[in-house]
């Protein structure tokens, strides 16, 4: 356990309220899922520059790309998998408008094009998560209707906790990395996440920096183990 | 004349005592077995009558021998006895006197009668044996006469005002004390199991002594080391046992008063630490304790009574002053040469006087009944309340017996609380036996009941929303920074430039002090470790302060119901059997209701520019939508049940085997009352066989094998199983509107600066629902469905040998080993936990945990008689793993089977070791011995001597999650050892027989006669900064090490220096009036 003093790290956990003595209802759960894109999306606007009309000032705005929905049960299915039969988000982003050059810098020029406005929208349906005390909600499937500007797209959505990035399949079995090492996990190294890009070869330099980052996933379908 | 007679007689009686096996007694009483032979064809005399009678038990007891000339009289109390034996056609009858019987064994006394028609009762007086040829257990007994000479339980620690049974469990061979009470065979005090009179008194919680009986009320105190049958299990410690004394025909009793004044301490080696605004200096006022006992009979042969009380108080000084940095002319800040601390001077008029203080009344009574010869019916009772803090006063913290604070850093309400913890205990016994001492029933019915509260000292309790419990706590903390983002050294006003507190903006300067005294004001300063040129302005600095409310309140209740019924059977077959069987249940349970003052502790971050919610019990039902709980209250229970079965075979009387197997099935149950965590199937073999060569009771040969398992205690089930729901997020501190104070009038209620959302800043990533809160702890920890319970194997072997009456030389080898631990562990850095067992299981990528004790002992004890006793023991012994037990002796972590030793992948690495029970080399030695001056005048004289070489050390970092300390850069133990230890403690007494049955008795204890001061502790901390374990790194290799981030470590200035020495010399003055 941890001792008293320590610093402390996030994720996701929603409970009802109206538990025994003012806490809460264990088996009364709510998921989140929040895409990195869509996060980045309002994060963009949010550290934007100059103020964006419709969204900086507006309330709530941070919790746009956040798509929430109730568990069927407060407790595993047979299979070890806990449902949440639909989870929605969908917003607008407003357009980022264009930043002008600053006259007292005459030899830097600031000037920034406006951005148009996205609309995104993710429906997630059957939605699961393996919970068993080895695998704490950490490998995830589910189908996704993703729609941005009227433009619609479905997937297959498996995910594996936590993240990590990669090169090689090593990289997802190596000890330490945070995996459980009995999953069977693979690194996909088609995925271009952007907060780990590919590294790119310097043509001025004899050596090939080239690096292909991907990250690790699940080899087979849940539950994926060794 | 008679008496010659008696000798020839004598001369064809061979009476052959011997002591057998502890493993048929039960936890506290003796028994007497043997055989009557006739003395020229060795064969056993059936139907023999054979008496008991003592002052410890009603009327008499009387067995007739089986066909064999067995006879067993079970359930007697330690004391001493005599054994008439009459048979038809031997003689008058035949009598043994004066034999002592100790707690738990089992007296081997075999008669030969040799056919006369001599019409005298033949009398011999027979010292018991020693050596105990029936059984391999390990440990040691102290009676009465031990307890009351000899100066053992040192006034310091826990259970040290009351001189509590589990303060003398130390004097055992290779035991030593550790923060919780006694560590026995390299285990952690939490480990043991404590008995009053076979009732389990351990804190259903965490395991720890729950009832610290003080030894006056005692008639021994009987601790079994390792070796010990099925009868005892659920501790992978030692089994402590209490035996209470009991009433007889004559009227006894005591009146007694012990006191350890503070003025007549010897000087204390006060550690140095960098120079802190406010240094605390803590002192013994003085501790003691008063009390009388007394015992008798209502009706004479059948009812019986005891009872006494006793109260102890302890008190200390704690003298606080502040200090403000020294300058040279120049205006240049001293540096100590040899400490490298900034030396400071006290500033006049600052001196702040405060007092820690504890009470602790015990009260016992107990009746025994024995309506008949089949029965005896026993009721004990006792009620121990203590009170602690309160009225400008600290609180004794009741799990160490230390003041709760060390440092007076911080307001009076924020550091102190108000203490009440009571024990209550309540046992039945009843003892049926059959005519012939065939049969033999025990049946104990128990409870222990503890209270344990944390209030704040204005008397405001948990949950309440006024006063102190409503006011939150919080923690300043801001340090320096004296060098940019690229290391380049800052001057004051600088961006980034930052200095500590100072701490006048934080509490006034005493009115006593010249004003200004702490006032800023410039001056040259340079750093000991870069050798930097600095100036600074904070001439009172201040690196922690905490201020507000006490924090974490709490009011704990705990229960310990306990049923037990015991079977003995004798039997005959290829040698002689004594058959147990028993089956033990128990239930405990844990109701905790814990809340943080004012709902949380703020914390300070060390930049100052937010306040962290560092604790606050809180969950989310939405992404950000926080609920806050004032007060958690979970009650949470176990169920134990087992049993065991076991038999002593006697083979020819030359050798005896022991052998039986004890099982018990542990669960316990969430705060929602389903199941958290199954334990069944602990099955414990032990195996023992024990080899007399001499064939005459005086010496012996053993060999043991035991496995024994951990009852896990009910924190598990409250704090894991159940669950602790945490958030934190962070309080913007700067700019207007800001939570610039969390005291601040408002600023803690609805809507105020500090619980607005509009200051807390945003800190989730793109990919993070919440972005304003983060998740400390949720629910339930998941637990490994295969988890298997703790346990540990031993083998003992060894051999004892009688070198003079009343005296045995033995020697003992120990090998204990961790076979399974149950810890939590995390494999992703503490996003997830799981409850397993390191290394099986889902935890098989984890490292095993392990725990090695080895030890040789060499030991001798002659117990008191002819006016002297001595019991001495050296130990040679190693103790290396990665676990020292159900709590974290580096930082005194009490978190049993949850400590944060296997947590995180990151800081498994290095763990290995050395642990800090490895202490080579013990040498204790106890004796007293009293001189007849006449005139029915004695001098008392003894004392203890201890000598202990030191343990092992180690380089801590800090980790980026864990904090301080818990990153081990070198493997365990890679650090200097700490030198021996010494301490003589004699006493010296005076008792004057004041008329037949009354005597006064006036002693004086001189603990640490020497008072040496030897370091005890070092500075185990390398560095402040955040390190990874260097897989088997040397000490060469620390020159080359970095911080997480790649930057050279910065070496704390204080490594390797002292921070404790020995208690200084103390005298302790004892009254006691006996009858």
């Amino acid at each position: 356990m941890r001792p008293a003093e320590g610093r402390h790290p996030r994720h996701a956990d929603l409970l009802a309220t109206g538990g025994i003595n003012g806490t809460a209802k264990f088996d009364e759960p709510t998921a989140a899922i929040r895409p990195q894109y869509a996060g980045l999306l309002v994060a963009e606007a949010m550290e934007y520059p100059v103020d964006v009309p419709g969204f900086t000032g507006e309330k709530g705005v941070e919790h746009w790309p956040n798509a929430v929905g109730d568990f069927e049960s407060g407790f595993p299915d047979g299979e070890d998998l806990c449902h949440v039969p639909e989870l929605v988000s969908s917003f607008d982003r407003p357009e980022l408008p264009a930043i002008a050059d600053d006259p007292m810098t005459p030899d830097v020029d600031e000037t920034v094009e406006a951005t148009p406005p996205v609309s995104v929208s993710y429906e997630w349906t059957d939605a699961r998560w393996l919970n068993t005390p080895d695998a704490q909600g950490t490998q995830f499937e589910a189908d996704l209707k993703f729609t941005q500007d009227g433009c619609t797209a479905e997937f297959h959505v498996v995910a594996v906790s936590p993240a990590v990035h990669c090169v090689t399949d090593e990289d997802c079995t190596a000890t330490g990395n945070g995996i459980n090492p009995d999953f069977a996990v693979e690194c996909d190294n088609s995925i271009n996440d952007p907060m780990s890009p590919d590294v790119v070869d310097d043509p001025m330099t004899p050596e090939d920096e080239a690096v292909d980052y991907g990250l690790c996933v699940l080899a087979k379908p849940i539950p994926s183990y060794e | 004349m008679r008496r010659s007679a008696w000798i020839t007689i004598l001369g064809a009686v061979a009476a052959q005592a011997a002591v057998v096996s502890t493993a048929q007694a039960g936890p506290s009483d003796a028994v007497l077995v043997g055989v009557v032979r006739d003395a020229s064809t060795g064969e056993g005399i059936e139907g023999a009558l054979v008496i008991v009678t003592g002052e410890k038990i009603q009327g008499e007891r009387t067995m007739t021998t089986n066909v064999s000339g067995l006879y067993r009289i079970p359930n007697l109390p330690p004391g001493t006895y005599d054994v008439t034996v009459f048979a038809k056609d031997y003689g008058a009858g035949n009598k043994r006197t004066g034999l002592q019987l100790r707690a738990g064994v089992t007296i081997r006394v075999d008669v030969s009668l040799v056919r006369s028609g001599a019409r005298e009762v033949i009398e011999v007086a027979v010292p018991a044996p020693t050596v105990d040829v029936g059984s391999s257990a390990t440990g040691l007994s102290v009676d009465r006469e031990m307890a009351q000479r000899v100066p053992i339980a040192i006034p310091t620690g826990k259970g040290a005002a009351n001189r509590s049974f589990e303060a003398i469990a130390e004097a055992t061979p290779g035991a030593r004390n550790d923060t919780y009470g006694t560590s026995i065979a390299g285990t952690t005090s939490p480990e043991n199991k404590y008995y009053v009179d076979g009732l389990s008194v351990n804190d259903p919680g965490f395991g720890l002594n729950g009832t610290g009986l003080s030894v006056e009320f005692l008639e021994e105190v009987r601790i079994e080391a390792g070796g010990y049958m099925p009868e005892h299990g659920r501790s992978t410690g030692g089994v402590i046992n209490a035996v209470t004394k009991s009433g007889s025909n004559q009227f006894h009793g005591n009146v007694w008063a012990y006191y350890t004044p503070g003025q007549l301490e010897g000087r204390r080696e006060i550690a140095r630490r960098e120079g802190d605004a406010i240094v605390t200096e803590r002192n013994l006022n003085w501790i003691g304790d008063a009390g009388f006992d007394l015992g008798g009979r209502i009706i004479k042969d059948k009812l019986w009574f005891y009872g006494g009380v006793s109260i102890a108080r302890t008190v200390y000084d704690l003298t606080s002053s502040w200090n403000r940095v020294a300058l040279d002319p120049q205006g240049n800040a001293l540096i100590d040469p040899e400490t490298k601390f900034t030396v400071t001077e006290r500033i006049a008029g600052t001196t702040q006087r405060f007092k820690a203080q504890g009470t602790t009344v015990q009260a016992i009574g107990k009746l025994t009944y024995s309506p008949n010869k089949r029965n005896t019916l026993e009721i004990l009772a006792i009620y121990a309340p203590s009170l602690s803090g309160g009225n400008g006063t600290f609180g004794m913290n009741a799990q160490t017996g230390q003041p709760e604070v060390l440092n007076l850093v911080g307001d009076y309400g924020a550091l102190a609380r108000k203490y009440r913890d009571n024990a209550t205990d309540l046992q039945f016994k009843w003892n049926w036996r059959d005519d012939d001492g065939k049969w033999n029933f025990d049946t104990i019915l128990g409870w222990h009941h503890q209270l344990n509260q944390r209030n704040a000292v204005d008397g405001t309790r948990v949950g309440d929303t006024t006063g102190l419990a409503g006011t939150p706590s919080v923690i300043y903390r801001q340090t320096n920074n004296f060098y940019g983002a690229d290391g380049s050294l800052l001057e004051p006003g600088m961006p980034g430039y930052r200095e500590v507190h100072s701490l006048t903006d934080l509490t006034p300067l005493p009115s006593g002090a010249p004003a200004g005294a702490c006032d800023p004001m410039m001056y040259g300063y340079t750093d000991p470790t870069t050798m930097d040129a600095q100036t600074r302005s904070v001439v009172c600095p201040i690196r922690q302060w905490t201020a507000g409310g006490p924090g974490l309140l709490y009011d704990r209740r705990l229960d310990r119901l306990q049923a037990r019924e015991i079977v003995t059977r004798l039997a005959r077959g290829a040698g002689h059997h004594v058959i147990k069987f028993g089956v033990d249940f128990e239930y405990t349970q844990y109701n905790s209701n814990r809340g943080y003052s004012g709902n949380q502790i703020y914390r300070e971050s060390t930049n100052g520019t937010n306040f962290a919610d560092f604790r606050m019990y809180s969950f989310l039902s939405g992404p950000d939508d926080a609920n806050v709980i004032r007060n958690l209250n979970w009650n949470v229970m176990s169920t134990t049940i087992g049993g065991f079965i076991q038999d002593s075979w006697s083979i020819m009387d030359k050798v005896t085997l022991n052998a039986g197997l004890r099982y018990d099935a542990q669960h316990l149950f969430s705060g929602d009352r389903t199941l958290a965590m199954a334990l069944p199937n602990q099955f414990s073999p032990r195996v023992g066989l024990i080899w007399d060569p001499t064939y005459s009771g005086k010496a012996k040969l053993f060999v043991n094998y035991a496995r024994f398992y951990q009852s896990v205690p009910l924190n598990l089930a409250d704090r894991a199983g159940t669950g602790e729901p945490g958030l934190q997020s962070f309080h913007n501190a700067v700019g207007p509107g800001a939570c610039s104070d969390p005291l601040a009038p408002g600023a803690n209620e609805p809507g105020g600066a500090c619980t607005t959302d509009a200051n807390r800043l945003l800190i989730g990533g793109p990919a993070d629902p919440d972005q304003r809160w983060a998740l400390a702890s949720a629910g339930k920890t998941p637990i490994d469905p295969r988890l298997k319970p703790q346990s540990s194997d031993e083998i003992v072997a060894g051999g004892e040998y009688e070198i003079i009456t009343d005296t045995r030389l033995g020697v003992q080898y120990t090998h204990r080993w961790l076979h399974r631990a149950i810890e939590d562990m995390s494999r992703d850095e503490a996003a997830t936990y799981f409850i397993g067992n390191p290394g099986y299981g889902i935890a098989k990528d984890f490292p095993k945990a392990k725990r090695v004790y080895d030890a040789a002992t060499l030991f001798i004890e002659k117990r008191f008689a002819k006016h002297w006793m001595v019991t001495g023991s050296y130990t040679l012994s190693w103790l290396r793993g990665n676990l020292a037990g159900l709590f974290r002796p580096e930082t005194g972590q009490l978190d049993p089977n949850t400590t944060s030793d296997f947590d995180l992948i990151s800081l498994l690495e290095n763990r290995s070791g050395y642990l800090p029970g490895d202490t080579r080399h013990s040498f204790k030695i106890f004796a007293a011995g009293e001189i007849v001056l006449g005139n029915g005048q004695f001098l008392r004289l003894g004392g203890a001597f201890r000598a202990r070489s030191g343990g092992p050390t180690n380089y801590l970092a800090s980790h980026v999650l864990y904090g301080f300390d818990e990153s081990f850069i070198l493997p365990r133990g890679s650090g200097q050892r700490l030198p021996w230890n010494f301490s003589i403690d004699p006493t010296i007494g005076y008792t004057k027989i004041l008329r037949k049955d009354l005597r006064l008795t006036v002693s004086m204890d001189v603990f640490n006669v020497a008072n040496f001061q030897q370091i005890l502790a070092t500075d185990e901390r390398y560095t402040f900064d955040e390190v990874n374990p260097i897989k088997g790194g040397t000490i060469g290799d620390l020159a080359n090490a970095t911080t997480t981030d790649g930057t050279p470590i910065t070496v704390n200035p204080n490594f390797g220096n002292p921070t404790l020495y020995q208690q200084p010399r103390q005298f302790r003055f004892g009254v006691r009036l006996s009858f």
